[in-house]
């Protein structure tokens, strides 16, 4: 953002204003979605002018705000993670998805749950971050490090390899631990409903504080952009940026894991659709991938409250479904637009 | 002001010993072209001079101090570098790419100033490149490609710049481009130049020093003219040629034998 570009540099605040835009629409509809649609007023009042007469000014206070509010914090931490995943990697291909990271966080839950079905939410919590951290640092040793690091193939059959591998021992502790499984299903399903705000809010502080400390980094992930020789003859200091980078996906991976379970592509395909949107700038492309993640997940969200009702799918399965169709449009129109 | 040398320098990957008690110590405003055979560690001693490889022994020193000694924001400000085939990140613009030649003069919160807008329009200007400051970089040709990133380094603003064979993977013209243009910014603006070249004749007719490697040491060094002769030239390369004098520019010229032409 310099003043030599103010074309390009107003247009990308353009993009993150209108993206702002669709953000709080999408909040809108998620308050007002269900099997009784609410008015924009009725909405209007139950925030702000509550009685505790109403039936949907319950519903709307203690079902649809917080979910609300956790599909927003987390659609914009994955999308956050996925992104730093694509500029530490420098491969468009990454994501704490595809990296395994998220499998990690799974089967620590899942170990969790299994081991000690009582234990508290918090020791949960803990569990995903710690288990997102492992699976970053075997990612790390199998395929950041050794003769030649870094490589897009590694890294994505490195991935797979630890996602399958955790998966895997996932599903055998739940085949044993039959009860295990009722406890952990939602998760495994991905989903932001159901929770109360009062146990999530520390994780939503966590994801928060993560995304607000990408800002002063994004300067530097811009030079990083151009490979780590040449970052580091612009002064950067790489190997401090690269843990920064490593320490803030894992922060955001684990707990956005931990809120909201298994939540697939959100990770993969908001970086790739903010690419096509802004400027190639992390100081508009971080922000965009959070509005844009935030949103996405909203409407997976409502979408996934109105197709079978009176029953929900969970938010997981419908990223899954929304995203894996557009990823492969995306993907066949690049080869396109380069061959 | 910017002298870079190396003192008994060892260095190598794994076990594998690449330098071997080097020694160097390049000319001031002058471009040096570092030669010799694949495998013969002129890419790893640029490396090594631009501070991203750590010695095993010995040092490199730049201006006089030990380089691994200096903040790396430090050694931003005196030396730039141009890796040997970079990669531009997608759908990024030759005004960002060179945007990011300033990010050494920038703070954490610094605004953009008044001078960085000047050196990336210089840099712009300088490297030919104002009409294609808004194309993506990726859009380019190979010789367009390289003088955008030899842009970079111009807004880096650096009394030295260290590039690793800038010219490979270029057609004939491109390449005359690239190192006309570096030829300019040596004698018009003072700035030190040191390159890796692979291609002797292009060496040795751009290049006021000349430095040839063979395993791991400084085999020769001086002007074109003292390097480039058949015995020196078979030992750096172990090949049989005859030099003659390039009839344009009255630099060397080495002509290869080939076995039916040596008996």
């Amino acid at each position: 953002m310099s003043d030599t570009t103010p074309e390009r540099s107003v247009q990308g605040v353009g993009v993150l204003l209108s993206l702002t835009a669709l953000l709080l629409a999408a909040m809108l509809m998620s308050l007002m979605a269900g099997a009784q649609w609410s008015t924009p007023v009725a909405v209007w009042q139950a925030l702000f002018h509550p009685s505790g007469l109403v039936v949907e000014d319950l519903l709307i206070r203690t079902t649809r705000l917080p979910r609300t509010l956790v599909a927003v914090v987390v659609g914009a931490g994955l999308a956050v993670a996925g992104a730093l995943m694509q500029t530490l990697t420098r491969n468009p291909l990454a994501s704490p998805g595809i990296v395994g990271i998220n499998a990690g966080a799974m089967f620590a839950v899942v170990v969790l749950v299994s081991m000690f079905p009582h234990a508290a939410l918090w020791a949960w919590y803990g569990g995903a971050l710690g288990g997102a951290a492992l699976a970053a640092l075997l990612v790390w040793m199998l395929a950041l490090r050794g003769q030649s690091p870094g490589g897009p193939l590694r890294l994505v059959l490195a991935g797979a390899a630890l996602t399958a591998l955790f998966n895997a021992f996932s599903q055998a502790l739940l085949v044993i631990d039959q009860q295990g499984l009722d406890t952990v299903l939602f998760w495994l399903a991905g989903a932001v409903s159901g929770r109360p705000l009062t146990h999530l809010w520390p994780l939503m502080a966590v994801t928060l504080v993560a995304l607000m400390l990408c800002w002063p980094l994004a300067r530097s992930m811009n030079a990083l952009g151009t490979g780590e020789a040449m970052a580091r003859s612009l002064g950067v200091r790489v190997y401090r940026l690269q843990g920064a980078i490593v320490v803030l996906v894992v922060a955001l991976a684990g707990a956005c894991v931990a809120m909201a379970g298994n939540i697939t592509f959100v990770g993969l395909v908001v970086p790739h659709m903010a690419r096509r949107l802004l400027p190639a700038d992390h100081r508009l492309w971080l922000p965009g991938c959070a509005l844009l993640g935030a949103t996405l997940l909203l409407l997976a969200d409502v979408v996934g409250r109105c197709v079978l009702q009176p029953r929900e799918v969970p938010v997981g399965v419908m990223t899954a479904l929304i995203g894996a169709p557009l990823f492969i449009v995306m993907l066949r129109r690049q080869g396109r637009r380069h061959g | 002001m910017a002298t870079v040398s190396a003192h008994a320098l060892m260095l190598g990957y794994q076990r594998r010993r690449i330098l071997d008690q080097l020694e160097l110590d390049l000319p001031e405003g002058k471009i040096s072209v570092l030669v010799g055979s694949n495998g013969c560690g002129k890419s790893t001693l640029l490396k090594a001079l631009a501070r991203l490889l750590s010695p095993w022994s010995g040092q490199v020193c730049l201006d006089g101090t030990d380089i691994h000694q200096l903040p790396t924001r430090e050694v931003a400000h005196r030396l730039s570098l141009l890796p040997q085939q970079p990669v531009a990140p997608e759908g990024m613009t030759v005004r960002q790419l060179v945007q990011l030649g300033r990010h050494p003069h920038q703070r954490w919160l610094s605004q953009w100033s008044p001078d960085d807008e000047h050196q990336v329009a210089r840099a712009l200007e300088r490297t030919g490149l104002e009409a294609l400051a808004d194309q993506v970089v990726d859009t380019l040709s190979g010789g367009q490609r390289q003088r955008a990133w030899i842009a970079l380094a111009v807004a880096q603003n650096t009394p030295l710049m260290l590039l690793d064979e800038p010219t490979s993977f270029l057609d004939m013209n491109h390449q005359m481009e690239v190192l006309d243009l570096l030829h300019e910014l040596n004698r018009e603006e003072g700035r030190t130049i040191v390159m890796v070249l692979h291609d002797l004749n292009l060496a040795g007719r751009y290049a006021d020093h000349m430095v040839a490697l063979r395993a791991g040491q400084v085999y020769a060094r001086g002007t074109p003219a003292q390097v480039m002769i058949p015995e020196r030239i078979e030992a750096i390369f172990g090949l049989a040629c005859r030099v003659i004098e390039d009839p344009c520019s009255h630099t060397p010229l080495c002509i290869p034998l080939s076995r039916q032409a040596r008996s």
